[in-house]
């Protein structure tokens, strides 16, 4: 890693204010101090007292400004809105006195700030998604739009982010010179750079120039493959990538993704640069790594910290895709089996399980599973258009599993490389997998990831 | 083993069908374990509810025994007839649910929750009355009631025990002078219809692995829409095909077969069961095939006796071939050996000596398509699985099961021994079942079934006969409701009349009704519309009952596969060209019916043969025209054809070259 990153010195600075904040406001304004102090761990439960209404519209729109913030990292909004409610929480709320009558009644709101809302938040949000899934008729609901579509031909039909995916993924499967100028077409549609715009306008006042200038890792790993711009798209991107704590640019401002930066890493390999692919794998190995069967949803670049849990289709379509450039080895793939065999019996009912099962084929064509394989071949992938696009990919992949390999490898989560030179000889040349596969190749080649 | 005594082996003759017997029990010994155990919790239950009526008193003791005493009742006694009326309404829906899901808990907690609830208020305000009134007469209201009920309960039985084992002698009088007809075993002349219904067939197989379009959905658990039997239905129909028309062509239609034993695998065909076992047996395992649910290990496991039997294919007697995955990504994994196995263990555990379909619930029908499977196993594999369980399965069915006038019951608790209609088959009893009949496990009681059944059907298909001019019946039958009433078709009293005239061996009104029926049913559609007016059960059993010459399926099971003789159509293109028919009448020739599979005519084909006299000569002839070959040494030769219209050929030996 380069030596600019001080990711200990921030932490220690926000672990600092968030003791000394609350201190501050309980020494310095007794009751008011608590109320804030209190409003600081739940935006709104300071004006709970006399004010009942704003301190619902505090808690309400904490919870958008948070939501908001994970979506397009709109930072300041929730800031904003915890400081403006503390600040009523001060000033309307006067009265009763709450002072703290020892030092222990401290001890609950000592730690308090933002982050423990933004938990709540990303749980609960993750919890109502995967329950209101379950429920009766919701997949069924959930899926109709996916249920309507037929592959790549619908590609125009998914929203900018998932549309950029899926061209990134057509190129690295190997698109040829007509669905080449199709796939440019369908990033050429307002929709993509207006996204681009309103992200960068509401999280950092980007109100004019180019919107890709910076961040949107999905939207610039496509356009720097296809297109007539494509090269300098590709040059900016990688200077973008040299500068960024991740070493791929981030989805949204501060949020780094996992299959975005797999996607960008990829995009910036194909230029022959080993650094952002070296980067990214030393950031699978670490901040990304593999922890209980899961790997991170995301990465908040200013504190460096992994939040959530990636969504299986992604979990499995990044490091799929990972594995496949070297940038991982096989310890995703026990973790993810099951998940994945759990989808294939689904079907494709649900975009997420479409993609989960494409995404599991990309593995196949790395690990020796030939029941699995058997049943990951029983659900025709043709709806999602990015689920038939990681299926492409996966297609190619079998048939020649060498076809993204680089020549960056991967770096042991249990053994993280520091630098270039504790990087071992890269892989040439993948031996294949799958059991449909006609290569007498059965086994590990030198210099096979395979550990 | 204990020895068969309500049916001894009364047969005059080989040829004379079982008697029935003239002193039948009114309940096997299981069935009577069950029902006194059941009678004594009832009467132990009655007890404490008279202690706390008579011996304790009191409003609460009162409510509370006259509760125990009758369902609901206490609600009278706290004068809530209201809340009397809506309990009977639960208890009602109990009861289904009772049969449908197997919540074996519903009724006892319907009952103990109205109790509870009416203990609750005793003292609490009243519709109508005074808080606090009780209505005293409640209490004998209460015992008249469940007194009316079990006498109701009991004295029907008791009035269907003795109207049939009045008929008794009259029975076995018919039985001895029985007049079976002979199976049809002549093979019918193919027609377009049939074509339509291999297409669509072929269309259904060969859809993608996960693709089940073409079938009706709804829901899994009792109604006429379960995916599992209209796959059954459909497996078995093409298996008949194959074995009887296409045997000396079979590359395609095997492909197809395996590929619709593997759709019974879809998670949306066997899902239904894990909600069963959790319901009725508190048990979360979702494994299809390890406990219970006969209707899906015994069904699938006959499903596949009859795809070896026609094609010969051994892909299912490997392991692991059939992968049942949940939605966690649990997989269990069964063959055809495995399969069987377990529905053995099963009859093995079962105290009754039938197995449940749902949780509690043994079905005759189930148990007769299990006992199938393990028969077309020990046939297929050379096993002795059925031996191993027949005298006990025969025991049940004749003690446990039958009832005097030689009809069985359609179901019987496992828990409780009871029985009652569910309406699924007309007065919830049955001579015969299953897609055998018994032919193969019980030859004996085939032969007294089918006697039994032709009382019913041989006059109503001999008026049916006399109608047929021209090779066609010229009815006009009224469209009646499918199985579970899922829809109306026009095509379900075709098959009725189908299925009678192949019972009482009718061939010239088997074909009229053949040919009428697709004259009236055709709807002209292509896949995935179908081609007839039909449910998809619906158009498997007409499928079956057209394609059952010369092999039904039962004897299909007990033949076994047996290798085709002379000349095999080994390969063509197979998506150009439709193979309707390819058999060998006399083990050297070829009979080979072809047409175009899609709508445009094929110019040039090539059809390879195998299976040939090495260094002999043979001529292809038909519509008009003649290709001679001679086979190389390896017993094979191509010819190359065009094919722009249906095209029946005939592929004959000449002389050696």
């Amino acid at each position: 890693m380069t030596g600019r990153r001080r990711p200990p010195v921030r932490r220690a600075l926000a672990l600092a204010l968030s003791l000394l904040i609350p201190a501050g406001l309980v020494l310095g304004f007794e009751g008011a101090g608590v109320r804030m102090t209190r409003n600081l761990l739940l935006p709104g439960i300071g004006l709970i007292d006399g004010h009942l209404v704003v301190a619902a519209l505090a808690l309400a729109g904490a919870i958008a400004a948070i939501v908001m913030w994970l979506a397009w990292g709109v930072d300041w909004l929730p800031i904003a809105v915890v400081a403006a409610s503390t600040i009523a929480a001060g000033v309307l709320t006067p009265g009763a006195s709450t002072s703290p009558s020892s030092a222990t009644d401290l001890v609950p709101v000592a730690a308090a700030h933002e982050f423990p809302l933004v938990v709540l938040v990303v749980g609960v949000v993750a919890w109502v998604r995967n329950r209101a899934a379950r429920l009766p008729g919701a997949r069924h609901l959930a899926a109709r739009r996916t249920r309507s579509m037929e592959g790549l031909s619908d590609l125009p039909r998914l929203g900018p982010v998932d549309r950029s995916r899926a061209v990134t993924i057509c190129v690295l499967a190997g698109a040829d010179a007509h669905e080449r100028t199709m796939l440019s077409s369908t990033l050429q549609v307002p929709d993509v750079a207006r996204r681009a715009r309103l992200v960068g306008g509401w999280a950092r006042a980007r109100l004019a120039g180019d919107p890709f200038r910076v961040d949107h890792a999905h939207a610039r790993a496509a356009l720097a493959l296809v297109g007539d711009h494509a090269e300098d798209h590709l040059a900016r991107l990688a200077a973008d990538a040299v500068n960024a704590p991740a070493g791929v640019p981030a989805s949204e401002p501060t949020w780094v993704r996992p299959l975005d930066a797999t996607l960008a890493a990829a995009a910036l390999a194909r230029s022959g640069s080993p650094g952002p692919g070296l980067r990214w794998s030393e950031m699978l190995a670490g901040p990304f790594a593999l922890r209980r069967g899961h790997r991170p949803a995301c990465w908040w670049t200013p504190l460096e910290v992994p939040i959530g849990s990636a969504s299986v289709w992604e979990h499995t379509a990044s490091t799929g895709i990972a594995r496949a450039h070297g940038w991982c080895t096989d310890d995703d793939w026990p973790a993810l089996r099951a998940r994945c065999l759990g989808a294939a019996a689904r079907g494709i009912a649900s975009p997420d399980d479409e993609r989960t099962i494409a995404a599991a084929r990309i593995w196949l064509a790395f690990v020796d599973d030939e029941q699995a394989a058997r049943i990951l071949s029983r659900p025709t992938v043709r709806r999602d258009p990015l689920a038939v696009a990681l299926d492409r990919l996966a297609g190619r992949l079998v048939t020649t599993p060498s076809l993204l390999a680089t020549s960056t490898c991967c770096v042991s989560s249990a053994s993280s490389a520091s630098s270039p030179q504790d990087v071992p000889e890269p892989s040439q040349q993948d031996s294949p997998r799958h059991p449909q596969q006609d290569s007498p190749q059965d086994s590990p080649q030198e210099g096979d990831l395979v550990p | 083993m204990t020895t068969i005594t309500t049916s001894p082996p009364t047969a005059p003759s080989a040829e004379r069908p079982l008697l029935l017997p003239e002193s039948p029990p009114r309940l096997g010994p299981e069935s009577r374990r069950l029902l006194g155990r059941l009678a004594i919790v009832l009467s132990v239950w009655q007890i404490i509810a008279a202690v706390l009526i008579f011996g304790v008193g009191g409003d609460t003791a009162t409510a509370a025994g006259t509760s125990m005493v009758f369902p609901g009742a206490g609600f009278l006694f706290v004068a809530a007839p209201i809340l009397f009326a809506l309990s009977l309404v639960a208890l009602l829906i109990a009861l289904v649910l009772w049969w449908g899901v197997s919540a074996h808990v519903a009724i006892p907690i319907v009952w103990t929750a109205a109790g509870a609830v009416a203990i609750a208020l005793v003292d609490g305000p009243r519709w109508f009355v005074d808080r606090g009134t009780t209505w005293g007469w409640a209490v004998p209201v209460a015992y008249a009631c469940a007194v009316a009920t079990v006498g109701w309960m009991l004295w029907r039985v008791e009035q269907a025990y003795r109207r049939k084992l009045a008929k008794v002698p009259a029975l076995n009088e018919y039985l001895l002078h029985a007049d079976l007809p002979e199976r049809i075993t002549s093979r019918r002349a193919l027609d377009d219809m049939d074509a339509e219904l291999l297409r669509w067939a072929y269309a259904f197989a060969f859809q993608p692995e996960d693709g089940l379009d073409g079938l009706d959905w709804g829901e899994q658990f009792h109604g006429g829409t379960q995916l599992r039997y209209q796959l059954n239905s459909l497996t078995w129909a093409m298996s008949l095909y194959a074995a009887n028309h296409l045997a000396n062509a079979p590359a395609q239609i095997t492909t197809a077969l395996e590929t619709m034993v593997r759709k019974h695998t879809d998670l949306r065909v066997w899902k239904y069961w894990r909600t069963l076992n959790l319901v009725g047996n508190f048990d979360p395992n979702p494994d299809p095939i390890r406990r219970d649910n006969i209707m899906f290990s015994a069904f699938l496991g006959d499903v596949i006796n009859s795809v070896e039997a026609a094609t010969g294919t051994e892909v299912f007697d490997q392991p692991g071939s059939l992968e049942f995955v949940w939605t966690d990504g649990r997989t269990f994994s069964y063959d055809h050996h495995s399969l069987a196995a377990a529905v053995q263990a099963n009859f093995e555990r079962s105290r009754l000596g039938f197995f449940p379909c749902e949780p509690g619930w043994s079905f005759t029908v189930c148990n007769v398509m299990g006992a199938q499977a393990l028969h077309g196993h020990d046939v297929a594999h050379g096993t002795a699985q059925w031996p191993q369980i027949r005298d006990r399965w025969q025991q049940t069915l004749e003690q446990e099961y039958l009832t005097p006038d030689g009809s069985y019951a359609h179901i019987r608790s496992n828990h409780v021994g009871l029985s009652w209609d569910t309406g699924e088959v007309p007065g919830g009893h049955y001579f015969a079942n299953g897609t055998h009949r018994f032919v193969d496990i019980l030859p004996a009681h085939a032969e007294r079934a089918k006697a039994l059944d032709l009382r019913g059907a041989a006059p109503k298909m001999a008026a049916l006969s006399s109608m047929v001019h021209d090779g066609r019946l010229d009815l006009d039958l009224p469209a009646e409701l499918e199985r579970h009433r899922t829809r109306r078709s026009t095509l379900l009293p075709w098959i009725k009349v189908i299925g009678g005239a192949r019972m009482v061996g009718d061939e010239s009104l088997v074909d009229a009704a053949i040919r009428s029926s697709a004259e009236k049913c055709a709807t002209g559609a292509s896949w995935p519309e179908r081609p007839v007016d039909a449910s998809a059960s619906g158009l498997g059993s007409y499928m079956l009952l057209r394609w059952s010459a010369p092999l039904d399926l039962a004897h299909l099971n007990m033949r076994g596969f047996v290798a085709p003789v002379g000349p095999v159509l080994a390969d063509t293109d197979w998506e150009a060209v439709l193979v309707t028919e390819a058999v060998s009448d006399d083990g050297e020739s070829l009979r080979l019916s072809l047409r175009p599979a899609g709508d445009t005519a094929v110019d040039q084909i090539g059809l390879e043969f195998d299976s040939l006299v090495p260094g002999t000569t043979y001529v292809l002839e038909g519509a008009g025209a003649v290709e001679t070959v001679v086979a190389d040494d390896a017993g094979r030769a191509t010819v190359t054809i065009a094919v722009g219209a249906p095209l029946h050929l005939r592929l004959t030996a000449g002389s050696a070259a």
